[in-house]
Formats: structure tokens, C-alpha cells, sequence
């Protein structure tokens, strides 16, 4: 029995044992507990603003709070194996029993490969070769969805990615130079780590630290450096989510106030992985993992060399230990700056490479965006000359200690320290960006500045530089450095109030308080939703298209890096036909669209075969709209128009007439190429009434469509062509050349909106008017959206009632419903199954009241 | 001999990489960990210590566990040397 129990005991050193001995004093007892209480109060925190929710994080932490007391009260021989047994426990948690001990499995034969009794040299072979094979595996379900009968999902393959990506590097590296053998515990805990679950990013912790940390200081001490870190994590994300809102819109920065202010804003984006490793390092040490901070207050750098040493500084020692070292190594008897300049340069190609390689586990494909390339090879200049410039200059200076207490320091660091913040802010601004001529055109807006706004910049430069000029003198001298230790001592009072504070927010008691549109803003922050940059790539179909180089500072990523590569936009299936400005599905097709069966009938209508001439004794009902109104991702039969014509048919009494409803949407149609399809198609089907549906994006459309348009006018021929075939877009050119109404790439987003909604005006007053020639009731529908942001349609419904129009607004078709649950995919917001029942049930409503029943 | 190398180790440090009082940094004074010294001056007191002490450094010993204080590097350099 006791060979069995001393399976699970991990040999400790004496030192550790002897720092922590296995009784509980009253001392012990009440850190315990105050430790709990805190780490239980940020695990409400976090279900409170449901912080990163995505990622599971309220998941983990709620597992950390029950695991970090239970390992607290165990021997300290045992708390190794337990340490491993709660890290299996969000694994059975996230995944089906069978997928849970497939994915135990895979990583049991990682990690036996590392022991197989080969030399070091054919062990990591075999780990290649394997991973070879998870690539495999990974980029097949980004294809298709899943692999084989096991049905490994993406994110299967994307933890065990986490896990062993760089951790197994390590962990080679180590068997290879250290003498004494690492016991089974060790081994599986390093892998297994419970955080892992919640981090597509996880902190590379070196296996020879990870082990030499475990319960190096007193239990109590780790533990309340744990709950510190933890702490500070929250306050890190909770403040990027204020942060996150108040980035503008490229489109918004206007001149270099705007523009200071969108780096300076995305730059602080960074904080949003502060917290996320804080909270990392920090539930490790809640398990006795003594681990160093990971960021060195990385805003505070005052060179280039200095903040890649203050940021991630897990990732800049894996870098150095796996790269630089034996690089520099091997050119060092060359000369001292040859094996510097080489082993940075190529630790910078590494540190690029590795950013993409990590990717790929995390989302299935690499990143090898321009952009990204660029700012890794600047950082690279910028870091290598800082090096070589200090290593020769070093001991030269000769400076006495004695100087840093001087203001002439004081200013000379605060300028360092705000240059180099700003060329970092300025060229991770590039790395942001989708494209070159994305980052170019934010630069070129400074250009638009008036002396006023230059003021401004020069204004908060000063103040900036005074201010962390009296930080820095005040810190180099001793007698007000104590202030700087009142602030930085974390006492547990405050501790207790910014936690118990923050969860105040969240109560009614606290919203009762405030005015209606004040609960608005709050709930805002309190809830996840996205920004106005990430609402507007989402709604463009933007994450489809590429992968932006902000995954993970972008809050779509995480839900965009699900989507199967198989989803693609319906212009890439080839079911599409498009002359000029008509666009049409082609006519009998039968294929899978982002899993739902779409089946088009002769006429290429997303429907059932209808004949042309209307039949006798027949409402017919024409539906204009975009993917939405075509259905994507739904089955034909579970589409709304479907769902309506049958409604209508299965309600009509026997003297009423037939209902035919015919849908001639097709996605990314705006409310021109609808007219255009209402003049060279809908027409002859001889409709009795035309529906044209409206949603809260048609100014962003219509812009997409009149882009188009403006390109096609560059060459006459052709463009004479379209207007030939199309003589009604005649009168639009001429209406917009009038009425000055053409879209600039710098103009604002409220003058976009205004301008988008006078062509809008006139668009449906055109198809008003020709269907009035044509003897058609012609009607708007106000569509629901599924998107985050508050729906706009109040223009629409302006329109209509300025010009007598009659519209159905179904657009709280989905109130009291949870969106989530009516979305097609989390990362696809067009609406699923149900979605289109409710749409049905709205729309039913509205139409059997106002389309009279006995007209033909 | 260890007091030798740490008295040397020490002068070297001052000189090139401590900015404050000489007299606060001690043979236990944490090199690394407190940021004295960095990724590239740690491969610059190698040279040094190469240089001054006849022996090689291999590039995965240039790591905590050898560099962190004056007085561990000291043992290193005798463990080394014998």
C-alpha cells in the first residue's frame, strides 16, 4: 500500500521542505484564507464581467479557486500530483470523455518520445515528425472540419499546440544538459499546466525554472504573490476593456491629435496580454510555482534594447537560450560585434517566424502579412544598433550614481523613455494594420492638422515629459522613493476594496443609481461586446478575407480563428453569375453554403420553380434583399421566405387567393444592384408586390456598390456599356455629380451616413415610382440584426414615412432572445434555423394584417 | 581564492554595468533577476571572465543558475578551473 501512495509523492529537496514544513499555525490558517477569499472574489469578478469568456478564463479560475485550497492542505510531497490531476480536469471538462483521453493520450506519447532510450539527435526527430503529423492534423480540420472518426476539433489540435509548441523545445533542451533526471510529476505538471486551457498564447516558462521555483520560499509568501498577480491581471483587463471601446476608426483620425491618439490607444491594446499571462503566472503560483514577473513594467522602457527585456520577458529568454547564445557562440571568436549582429538578426528572423508558427497551432494557418514582416525588421535595427552601440560604449562613460539624482537625468530618461514608446507605438501601429497602404493612409492624415491640434500634441508632450521627469527624479532620490514603495506595497485593504468595488458596479443596487442612458453606458463595459473597428471588419466579411495581424489584441479573432476554412464567401463557390451590375445564383445548383444545403431552381432564385407568367388567382411576392434573405448557412426548406409563403398558404381561407413567394436575394446585394434586379429580372415574374429588405449596414453597401461603379468609370468604354444596359443609373450618376454626393476614403463616418442615406432616399423612391408604373405594392421590411451594436434603422424609417412608403418592421424580431443562440456560427452573425422562424413569425404578423388577403 | 575572483568580478561590474552605490552591490547582490545585468552583458562578463580566468564557457551555462551573483559565479569559475 505504501509503494503504491509513494508513486504519487514528488522527492523534494531539502531546502524546500525544510521553508515549508506541513503545519498549520494560526498565521498560516488566516493568509490561507485571506488568500481564498481574494482569489474567490476575483473568480466572481471575472464571471461578473464575464472577462474573456471566450477563452474560458471563469472556467479555469473557478477550477484554480477550488484546486489552489485543496493543494494548499496537502503534504507537500502530493501537491505535484494533485497540481497534475486538477490540470486534467478542464480537459474532461471541455472536451467528450473519449476526445479527453485521446487528447491525455497524444500528449502521453509526446512527452514518452522525449524519454525513448535514442540519442537526444533521433528523439527530437521523432518530436518533428510528430508534430509534422499534428500539422497535418490541424490543417486538415481547417479544411474540412474534422479528421477521420476521432472528430479532433480545431481547438483539440490547437491546445495540444499550446502545450508543447516551444514547452517541448525547453524540455529537449534541458534533457539534453541536465544532469539529474526530472521525476514523472515534474514532467507531466510542466505540460499539463492548468492555465493552459485558457491561453491561445501561454507563457513560455523554461522546465529547468519551472522546477526550481516550486516552493522555493515559504508557501504563504507564493501564494500571495500569486493572488498579487492575479489581482493585477484583472485590473489590466478590466482597464483594456474601457481602453478597447475607445479606439477610433481609421476613418475618424482626422489629423495628428486623432492620429497620436489612435496609436497611443492601440498600443495601450497590449495590455490586454499584460493581464492575460499576469493571470497565468499568477494561478501557477497559486499551486507553489515561485515564478518572476513576466512583463517589467514594459511603458517604462527607455531604449529599444531595454523593451525587449521589459516585454514577455519569458519569450525574450527563450529566445536568447534556444537562439541567440548558440549563435553568438559560434561566431563569437570572429569578432565580438559580427556574433552580435548575427545572432540578433537571426533570433529577430526566428522571433518572426516563431510569431507565425504559433499561429498556425493556434489558428490553423501562418501569418506572413507584409506588414508583420516590416515591423519585426525594424524592431530588429532598432534593437541591434541600441546593442552594438552599448557594448562599445560600455564602462567608457564612467557615469557616478550620484548623477541620477539630478533633473538633467530626470529629463534626459523621460524623453527616452517617451521616444521610445512612441517609434514602438508608432510602428506597432504598422503591425496592426491590414495593409501597407492601410498604414500609409493613417500616416498621410496627419498632413490634415490645423495649428490648433499641433498645439494640443505639443501641449501633452510637455506635460508628459514633466510629469515622468518628477516620476524618475523622485524615484532616483531616497527620500521620496518611500512614496513610490506606499503605492507599489500592496496592502490587503486595497485589495479587498478594488475587488469588492468593482463587483459593487455590477449589482442593481448600483445601476439603480444612475440614469437610464448611464445603465446603457455601464452595461456596455460590463458586457462583452466589440468595438466599433471590430463590429466594422466583421461586417465587411473582413476576417474571411485575411488574417489581421491584431489577432489578438481583436476580440473577432478568437471567434473568426473557429471558422473552418470550408466557410467560404459565396463569390469563392462559384455559384454566383455576375454581369455589369446584375448578380445572379446560377440557375440548378445543389451545394453545401457554410453547412447549410443551398438548391437554386431555373431562374437561379434561391427557391422552388415558380413559373414566370404569374399564375391566376395569385398574390405574388418578390423578396429583395442580401445574404441574409438568401439564408446563408440554413437549409432552403428553413428559410424565411419559405416559411412565410407556406404560413400564408396554410392560413389563407379557401376564397383567398394563392401565395407565392419568390426570393430573389443574393448576398452582398445593396440596395442598387436590387433595382437593377428588380428592371432585368422581377419585373417579368409579374409580382404583386415587391418587398425590398433594409438593414442597419445598407450606407456600407450601397458605398461598396458605388465603389464599384466609380472604378468601372475610369474606363469610358465600358463604363458607357453598364449605363447602356442599365439606363436608370444614369439618373443616379447624375443625382450624385449634383448633389455632390460621391464618397471620399478620408471622409467621416457621420458625413458617410449622411450621404449614404440621401442616395438611399432616392433609390427607394426610384423603385417606388417603377413599381407604381408597373401597378406593384412596393414595401421596405426593417430587417433584425444579430450584431452586438444597437440597431439604426431609425433613417430608414424616416425615409419611409417622409415618402409614404410602406414598411414592416420586424427589427425587434429577436428581442428576448439570446443572439448567441440565433447565430449560424459564433463567428458567422448571419441567422440560423430559428433565427428565420422568428423572422417568419414577424413578418407573418405584419403582411396578414396589411396585404389584403383577397386582392390578386 | 573565491574572495579574489569576487573581488575582481566586482571591480568589472561596477565599471561597466552597475549605475548605483558601489557599496550597496554585495557578493549576493541578484544579478540577473534584478536586471544589473542582461542578456548581452551577461555574454560580455563571459568574455571577460574567459579572458581573466583561462577557462571556456559553453552557451547553455550562460544561464541564471551560474550568473545570478558574484559569489555563485565565483564557485562556477573554481568548479571550472578544477
Amino acid at each position: 500500500m505504501n509503494q503504491i501512495v509513494n508513486l504519487f509523492k514528488c522527492n523534494l529537496n531539502e531546502q524546500v521542505l525544510k521553508v515549508n514544513e506541513n503545519s498549520f499555525s494560526k498565521g498560516k490558517i488566516i493568509s490561507l484564507l485571506k488568500n481564498l477569499s481574494l482569489t474567490f472574489l476575483s473568480t466572481w469578478v471575472i464571471y461578473a464581467f464575464d472577462i474573456e469568456g471566450d477563452l474560458n478564463l471563469p472556467v479555469i479560475m473557478a477550477i484554480a479557486c477550488v484546486a489552489f485550497i485543496i493543494n494548499a492542505l496537502l503534504p507537500i510531497s502530493y501537491r505535484l500530483f494533485f497540481f497534475f490531476i486538477a490540470s486534467l480536469v478542464p480537459i474532461f471538462y471541455f472536451f467528450s470523455p473519449a476526445q479527453a483521453f485521446t487528447f491525455i493520450g497524444i500528449a502521453l506519447a509526446l512527452i514518452g518520445i522525449c524519454h525513448l532510450p535514442f540519442s537526444i539527435t533521433i528523439r527530437k526527430l521523432l518530436v518533428v515528425l510528430f508534430g509534422i503529423c499534428l500539422a497535418f492534423c490541424q490543417y486538415t480540420i481547417k479544411k474540412t472540419g474534422f479528421v477521420g472518426g476521432l472528430a479532433l476539433t480545431s481547438n483539440f489540435v490547437s491546445l495540444l499546440g499550446v502545450m508543447f509548441m516551444f514547452r517541448i523545445i525547453l524540455y529537449l533542451h534541458e534533457l539534453k544538459y541536465q544532469k539529474k533526471k526530472p521525476s514523472i510529476w515534474q514532467s507531466l505538471s510542466y505540460f499539463f499546466t492548468l492555465p493552459n486551457f485558457s491561453f491561445p498564447i501561454f507563457p513560455i516558462i523554461d522546465f529547468k525554472l519551472f522546477n526550481s521555483t516550486y516552493y522555493n520560499k515559504k508557501d504563504t509568501e507564493i501564494y500571495e504573490r500569486g493572488v498579487n498577480l492575479i489581482i493585477l491581471g484583472l485590473f489590466q483587463l478590466l482597464f483594456y476593456r474601457v481602453v478597447y471601446y475607445l479606439l477610433p476608426l481609421i476613418s475618424e483620425v482626422d489629423g495628428v491629435l486623432m492620429f497620436f491618439y489612435y496609436i497611443a490607444i492601440s498600443y495601450l491594446f497590449l495590455i490586454r496580454l499584460n493581464g492575460l499571462l499576469n493571470i497565468a503566472i499568477g494561478i501557477l503560483r497559486l499551486f507553489g510555482f515561485n515564478l518572476p514577473d513576466i512583463f517589467n513594467y514594459m511603458f517604462l522602457a527607455h531604449g529599444f534594447d531595454d523593451y525587449w527585456r521589459r516585454v514577455n520577458i519569458y519569450w525574450k529568454d527563450f529566445m536568447v537560450k534556444i537562439f541567440y547564445y548558440p549563435i553568438y557562440f559560434k561566431f563569437r571568436k570572429k569578432s565580438t560585434i559580427l556574433a552580435l549582429t548575427i545572432g540578433t538578426v537571426l533570433t529577430f528572423f526566428f522571433n518572426w517566424f516563431l510569431h507565425s508558427y504559433q499561429w498556425f497551432w493556434v489558428l490553423g494557418k501562418f501569418s506572413l502579412r507584409g506588414p508583420e514582416i516590416v515591423f519585426w525588421s525594424i524592431l530588429c535595427i532598432l534593437v541591434l544598433v541600441a546593442v552594438v552601440y552599448q557594448t562599445k560604449n560600455r564602462g567608457k562613460a564612467n557615469v557616478s550614481h550620484l548623477n541620477n539624482k539630478t533633473w538633467k537625468f530626470a529629463c534626459t530618461r523621460a524623453l527616452q523613455i517617451i521616444f521610445t514608446n512612441l517609434i514602438i507605438a508608432i510602428i506597432y501601429s504598422l503591425y496592426n494594420s491590414p495593409s501597407f497602404s492601410d498604414w500609409i493612409n493613417l500616416l498621410i492624415k496627419i498632413k490634415s492638422s490645423s495649428i490648433i491640434e499641433i498645439g494640443y500634441v505639443l501641449l501633452i508632450f510637455l506635460l508628459t515629459l514633466l510629469s515622468l521627469a518628477l516620476g524618475v527624479w523622485m524615484y532616483e532620490n531616497e527620500k521620496f522613493r518611500t512614496l513610490f514603495r506606499f503605492f507599489y506595497r500592496s496592502q490587503d485593504i486595497y485589495k479587498f476594496a478594488f475587488l469588492i468595488g468593482v463587483l459593487f458596479i455590477t449589482s442593481s443596487f448600483a445601476s439603480n443609481l444612475l440614469s437610464k442612458k448611464n445603465q446603457r453606458t455601464l452595461q456596455a463595459y460590463v458586457s462583452h461586446r466589440l468595438n466599433k473597428t471590430d463590429t466594422e471588419l466583421q461586417s465587411k466579411g473582413y476576417y474571411e478575407e485575411i488574417l489581421t495581424g491584431n489577432q489578438f489584441n481583436s476580440q473577432s479573432w478568437q471567434n473568426e480563428s473557429k471558422r473552418p476554412a470550408r466557410w467560404i464567401r459565396l463569390n469563392k463557390t462559384g455559384a454566383m453569375i455576375q454581369k455589369d451590375l446584375f448578380v445572379n445564383l446560377k440557375p440548378n445548383i445543389d451545394i453545401i453554403f457554410k453547412d447549410g444545403h443551398l438548391v437554386t431552381n431555373s431562374w437561379g432564385m434561391r427557391d422552388k420553380e415558380y413559373a414566370k407568367k404569374r399564375p391566376e388567382h395569385t398574390t405574388r411576392i418578390a423578396i429583395l434583399g442580401g445574404s441574409l434573405e438568401m439564408g446563408t448557412g440554413v437549409d432552403n426548406n428553413e428559410v424565411f421566405e419559405n416559411l412565410i409563403e407556406d404560413k400564408l398558404n396554410g392560413n389563407r381561407k379557401t376564397s383567398d387567393p394563392n401565395y407565392e413567394v419568390l426570393n430573389f436575394s443574393i448576398s452582398g446585394s445593396s440596395v442598387i444592384e436590387n433595382i437593377e434586379k428588380f428592371h432585368k429580372q422581377v419585373k417579368d415574374f409579374e409580382p404583386t408586390h415587391v418587398l425590398l429588405s433594409m438593414h442597419e449596414k445598407e450606407v456600407f453597401h450601397f458605398q461598396k456598390t458605388l465603389k464599384w461603379i466609380k472604378e468601372q468609370s475610369t474606363n469610358t468604354e465600358s463604363f458607357e456599356h453598364i449605363l447602356k444596359n442599365s439606363p436608370w443609373l444614369y439618373e443616379l450618376v447624375n443625382f450624385i455629380e449634383k448633389e455632390n454626393l460621391s464618397f471620399d476614403p478620408n471622409m467621416k463616418e457621420d458625413e458617410e451616413i449622411k450621404k449614404g442615406n440621401i442616395l438611399i432616399d432616392w433609390c427607394i423612391n426610384h423603385l417606388n415610382k417603377k413599381c407604381v408604373e408597373e401597378g406593384i405594392d412596393f414595401s421596405l421590411i426593417l430587417f433584425p440584426s444579430l450584431d452586438n451594436k444597437t440597431q439604426n434603422l431609425n433613417e430608414i424609417e424616416h425615409i419611409s414615412k417622409k415618402n409614404k412608403i410602406k414598411y414592416y418592421d420586424i427589427s425587434t424580431a429577436y428581442l428576448n432572445y439570446n443572439k448567441n443562440l440565433l447565430r449560424i456560427a459564433e463567428w458567422d452573425n448571419h441567422p440560423n434555423a430559428k433565427a428565420h422562424e422568428l423572422i417568419a413569425d414577424a413578418l407573418y404578423l405584419k403582411i396578414n394584417k396589411k396585404i389584403n388577403l383577397n386582392e390578386n | 581564492m573565491k574572495t579574489e575572483i569576487e573581488n575582481k568580478l566586482k571591480e568589472y561590474i561596477v565599471k561597466n554595468f552597475f549605475s548605483g552605490d558601489p557599496n550597496s552591490l554585495t557578493s549576493d547582490t541578484e544579478l540577473l533577476t534584478s536586471g544589473i545585468i542582461d542578456s548581452i552583458s551577461a555574454l560580455e562578463i563571459v568574455d571577460f571572465i574567459e579572458e581573466n580566468f583561462n577557462l571556456q564557457f559553453e552557451a547553455h551555462e550562460v544561464d541564471k543558475e551560474n550568473l545570478n551573483t558574484i559569489s555563485i559565479l565565483s564557485d562556477f569559475i573554481i568548479k571550472k578551473q578544477a
